[in-house]
């Protein structure tokens, strides 16, 4: 089953750039990918810096593997989030790898 | 007596820090300075202002400015300097809460305040736009509004900067730091300026923990690697928290953005000061900061051009992974 995240319901004023705030939707999202099999995420009319994006998401793959993206729908990202995603879930999908390639060494 | 230079900017550092230098050492009550040669204070200005009456004020003095022109004082309190500090304002004038209208200088020490903080002042800087009209509607094609790029330019920029001041600058126990931000349209000459600045542990000690061979590296070498993309990263130290695991980008796309945008940039912590224009990039003596200093000034007419977008390709690695994202 899907369900949504509308990131615009939770973020005031369409930016959010802080970690403190990647923090706690993360957590919120977390709690929704246990529930269900696939989540929506919502960026309609939201801008993010990439620390945001990387503390949201990137520690997801970081802590979870890539395969955590393929659960993930993005909606409605701007072309910038859209740029940010690529970079950061790229980056730490190489990190999760080179951690796990350390702990079985 | 302190004797305060012409101008209190991010170009005349070296003077301002030795001046606060002189503040800091001062005795007595009553901290007193000759302000009357004073004559342009920029963002950075304004934040040290407000940094130094806050300090004297926690050390239970006053920090007299003699003779600071009207105008300057009139400009300081409209920026919200002197309530900042936690200071009485010198004479009558006494200013109403314009948080959201007015660029005011703003200080945090928690990372919950960042998003509202930014979006605060980046809101009453892009009101100041020309091409902001707030009631137009959104263009049928992209959805978007004039002013949108500036508003998500200068955001992104005092977003950044505040994430690593009360973040990463929180280490070396300093806890309590504080971070100041401003920004400020200047119409007539056609810039907007921001600034941030902290009291907190520096570049050079926050990177020690990612990069030990620092330990023997000055503050312009670390001022260099935390510009550069991903030197200043903690891809994983194996602990979680909002310090340990950034991707050593902030800088690193700020520095761009202003680049871009044919601006300047001024980064400066413990003695060394980065300088970035048009004509190139050099380092600077100055005299000790233990926190990290910013000054940024791009020209209006290239913020609504200015996105993220068109740079984040050169900080791809070839280590990288391509992984398909279900955009929809």
């Amino acid at each position: 089953m899907r369900t949504n995240f509308d990131l615009s319901a939770k973020v005031d004023g369409g930016f959010v750039g802080s970690r403190h705030a990647g923090l706690v939707l993360r957590q919120e999202l977390e709690c929704a990918l246990d529930q269900h099999e696939q989540v929506t995420v919502n960026f309609s009319g939201v801008n993010a810096t990439q620390s945001f994006v990387d503390e949201f998401i990137g520690i997801l793959v970081l802590d979870h593997g890539p395969n955590v993206i393929k659960r993930i729908q993005f909606q409605g990202c701007s072309d910038s989030v859209r740029s940010i995603l690529k970079l950061v879930v790229g980056k730490r999908a190489r990190d999760h790898l080179q951690r796990h390639s350390n702990t079985t060494h | 007596m302190v004797s305060l230079p012409e101008t209190i900017t991010a170009g005349s550092l070296p003077s301002v820090l030795r001046a606060l230098e002189e503040i800091r050492g001062a005795e007595g009550n009553i901290v007193q300075c000759d302000a009357s040669r004073v004559r342009f204070v920029d963002q950075l200005g304004l934040c040290l202002l407000s940094f130094a009456m806050r300090e004297c004020a926690q050390w239970k003095q006053e920090l007299s400015l003699n003779g600071l022109p009207a105008q300057i004082q009139s400009y300081m309190a409209r920026m919200n300097v002197y309530a900042n500090a936690g200071v009485v304002q010198p004479g009558q004038f006494r200013r109403h809460n314009q948080a959201g209208n007015l660029q005011e200088v703003t200080s945090i020490t928690d990372q919950s305040e960042i998003d509202v903080t930014t979006r605060n002042l980046a809101h009453a800087v892009v009101g100041t736009l020309p091409e902001f009209q707030p009631d137009s509607e959104p263009d049928a094609m992209t959805g978007r509004r004039a002013g949108d790029t500036a508003y998500e330019c200068i955001s992104y920029v005092i977003s950044e900067l505040l994430n690593n001041s009360v973040t990463h600058a929180k280490r070396g126990g300093n806890q309590r730091c504080r971070a100041w931000v401003a920004a400020q349209h200047y119409a007539s000459r056609g810039k907007v300026g921001i600034s941030v600045i902290d009291d907190g542990c520096g570049i050079l000690r926050s990177l020690q923990d990612a990069r030990p061979r620092l330990a023997k590296a000055g503050h312009s070498e670390a001022i260099e690697m935390a510009l550069k993309p991903e030197v200043s990263c903690n891809r994983d130290l194996g602990l979680r928290g909002l310090d340990t695991a950034n991707q050593g980008l902030g800088l690193t796309i700020i520095q761009g953005i202003v680049r871009r945008g044919g601006g300047r940039l001024f980064l400066g912590s413990g003695d060394a000061l980065y300088i970035s224009n048009a004509n190139g990039a050099w380092f600077k003596k100055i005299p000790h900061w233990k926190g990290t200093l910013f000054y940024a000034e791009i020209p209006r007419a290239t913020l609504e051009s200015l996105t993220v977008t068109g740079q984040l390709g050169e900080y791809r690695s070839a280590d990288d992974i391509d992984v398909d994202i279900d955009f929809v």
